[in-house]
């Protein structure tokens, strides 16, 4: 009896700690490689605007392209909140994909705001991996981002 | 005499992986890479040489609890205190690495960057956490088992 409850602990206690090291390793692997093949390809990012001289409004389009060189499916996500001087959030904009290994696929953040009312940005950038279960993520405030935005 | 030879070589793996590798490397490493390694402190708060001394006393106690473990019968109430202390430990220990330093992050360790702007990391392992926390708990119901059937099955 004492054996076999032993061995049935001992067999769970393996089967544990190798899914542990597996789920991890492959994880932390594509999210790392996703975040390094993203910013290897940074000077890829598009940035797209639109201004209606009449109205003022801008309309603010960020191209980024993410490529997953790992090896289990990553969910990325971009979002970027616009911040006026007072510090409230002027227009914020996110996507997320889901990335499969090997694949490549642009994410299109869109905001739109009155011109002259942007005095910084937070950016984010957040990759998750296994059901969202592990990830990464980077925030970042950026001052004045719209410098070709003068005020009317 | 076996028993002897066991406890020691199991004590020597927890004091070699984690005494002696760990504080080897940071003192073998070129001074210009030991010097970047220390500044990792002032850009990001993650202090490794504390870090790499947590590992050695932790790796001490670890070599220490497994000699205790291995020199006494399974029966005996001080092998049951030194396998659950040792998987307590084990757990905190993996705590303090998945959280960067930090245990009491639960494995969700937020890094600050400070390169001259605002910028922030965090790395979300909770559910390594969960995993590890539930190995803890099957390793200590294993030790527990082992006890009450020595026991039982203990020579009078």
């Amino acid at each position: 009896m004492k054996r076999k409850a032993s061995k049935i602990l001992s067999v769970t206690i393996i089967i544990l700690y190798a899914s542990l090291l597996i789920v991890s390793s492959a994880s932390l692997f594509s999210i790392s490689s996703t975040l390094v093949g993203s910013l290897e390809r940074a000077e890829d990012v598009r940035f797209d605007s639109t201004t209606n001289p009449l109205t003022g409004v801008v309309n603010l389009a960020v191209h980024v392209p993410i490529r997953n060189r790992g090896i289990v499916e990553v969910n990325v996500k971009v979002a970027v909140k616009l911040i006026s001087a007072d510090g409230t959030i002027v227009a914020e904009g996110f996507d997320s994909k889901r990335i499969g290994p090997g694949e490549t696929k642009e994410l299109l953040v869109v905001a739109t705001f009155l011109r002259g009312t942007i005095d910084g940005a937070d950016l984010a950038f957040e990759c998750r991996a296994f059901f969202d279960l592990i990830g990464l993520s980077f925030s970042m405030r950026v001052e004045t981002p719209t410098e070709g935005y003068p005020s009317p | 005499m076996r028993r002897y030879v066991k406890a020691v070589l199991s004590a020597s793996f927890y004091i070699i992986f984690l005494s002696i590798l760990p504080s080897l490397s940071l003192w073998l490493l070129p001074p210009e890479i030991k010097s970047y390694v220390l500044l990792i402190k002032d850009y990001t708060g993650i202090d490794v040489q504390f870090m790499i001394t947590v590992a050695l006393v932790v790796g001490l106690m670890l070599a220490a609890l497994s000699f205790a473990k291995n020199m006494t019968h399974e029966w005996s109430i001080m092998n049951l205190i030194a396998a659950l202390l040792s998987e307590a430990i084990g757990f905190y220990m993996s705590l303090f690495l998945l959280g960067l330093g930090n245990p009491l992050s639960m494995g969700l360790a937020k890094i600050p960057i400070n390169y001259g702007g605002g910028a922030t990391a965090a790395l979300d392992l909770r559910f390594v956490t969960l995993l590890d926390a539930v190995i803890m708990a099957v390793s200590a119901a294993k030790s527990v088992v082992n006890f009450y059937y020595a026991r039982k099955e203990r020579p009078v």
